[in-house]
């Protein structure tokens, strides 16, 4: 027996989906709301014209906050380029960050995703946390489906580099290990 | 798959889409071979396979808990600029003015005033 989703309970996970989508690709809570709302309004009103089927708006939906994204992580980036002292430039370093290593491997994993480019970042978090089909995340975002593929083998080796390295620190047992200093 | 996968070696964009159940049954046994004959290609797998595990539990278990990545990149900015700022700084401006253009003309009253007296 299949189970049936009625339509508000549709819109409900869809809801749900792109707000833990707009949250995880790195939109502060102020702005989760406007970008969620973006997203519904625009595949509800295809939808209303008859445009594109329920489940065509999810893509749809997905794309308007994927692509609000990506907009402004390149705008963030031009005005932090423009913000790099001269000397910097000149030399081609970048400012020194301290960077704390993160505790716990959910940290880990999250500073992991904000290294990784906006494309690639949005393209894992669709299809593996919102569970779109390459299909659908190639057209969220305006792509091939074969570069879908490739982005997001470039976005799981890049995450697994940040998360390996620290966990082959950490012991199984999830202790420190310590050690008798003599 | 790719060219390179039917040669038995699957590409990383092969290897996703095998994980990913994005690929056809013929793909799949080509995948499933190369698997079998190389031990860092089942490594990376196995360390993929985990790492989206990680991925849903954190933004799935409490998805109105969940946070934006870490404070090493600070948020994007607003999806638009907002004109709200700027118009109540425009009103503080216009109010400042109006002070400071009474307070001048009384000042002026003032000496004005002193004058005719003295």
């Amino acid at each position: 027996m299949v189970a049936r989703i009625s339509s508000d309970a549709f819109d409900d996970q869809l809801e749900l989906g792109l707000r833990r989508f707009a949250q995880a690709v790195g939109f502060d809570p102020g702005q989760v709301d406007r970008a969620v709302e973006s997203g519904l309004h625009r595949a509800r009103s295809l939808q209303g014209a008859g445009a594109i089927t329920r489940e065509e708006g999810r893509p749809v939906a997905y794309g308007v906050i994927a692509r609000a994204f990506l907009v402004h992580a390149a705008a963030r980036h031009a005005m932090a380029r423009r913000q790099t002292p001269a000397s910097c430039k000149s030399a081609r370093l970048t400012p020194v960050t301290v960077d704390q290593p993160p505790c716990s491997e959910v940290e880990r994993l999250r500073v992991g995703l904000t290294s990784l480019p906006p494309l690639e970042r949005a393209v894992l978090l669709l299809v593996v946390l919102e569970g779109l089909s390459y299909s659908q995340a190639s057209s969220a975002l305006g792509i091939g489906r074969v570069e879908c593929a490739q982005l997001l083998a470039a976005a799981r080796s890049g995450l697994a580099l940040r998360l390996e390295p620290a966990r082959a620190r950490t012991p199984a047992s999830g202790r420190p290990q310590l050690r008798l200093v003599t | 798959m790719s060219d390179s996968g039917k040669r038995g070696q699957a590409p990383d964009a092969d290897l996703c889409a095998y994980l990913d159940d994005e690929c056809g049954p013929g793909q799949r046994r080509r995948a499933d071979s190369a698997l079998t004959q190389d031990p860092t290609l089942a490594r990376k797998l196995a360390v993929w396979r985990r790492n989206d595990s990680t991925l849903r539990a954190a933004f799935s278990a409490h998805p109105s808990q969940a946070r934006a990545p870490n404070s090493t990149n600070p948020p994007i900015g607003p999806l638009e600029i907002s004109g709200a700022g700027t118009q109540k700084r425009r009103m503080d401006l216009a109010i400042a003015a109006a002070f400071l253009a009474g307070a001048l003309s009384a000042g002026g009253a003032f000496v004005v005033v002193n004058l005719i007296v003295n």
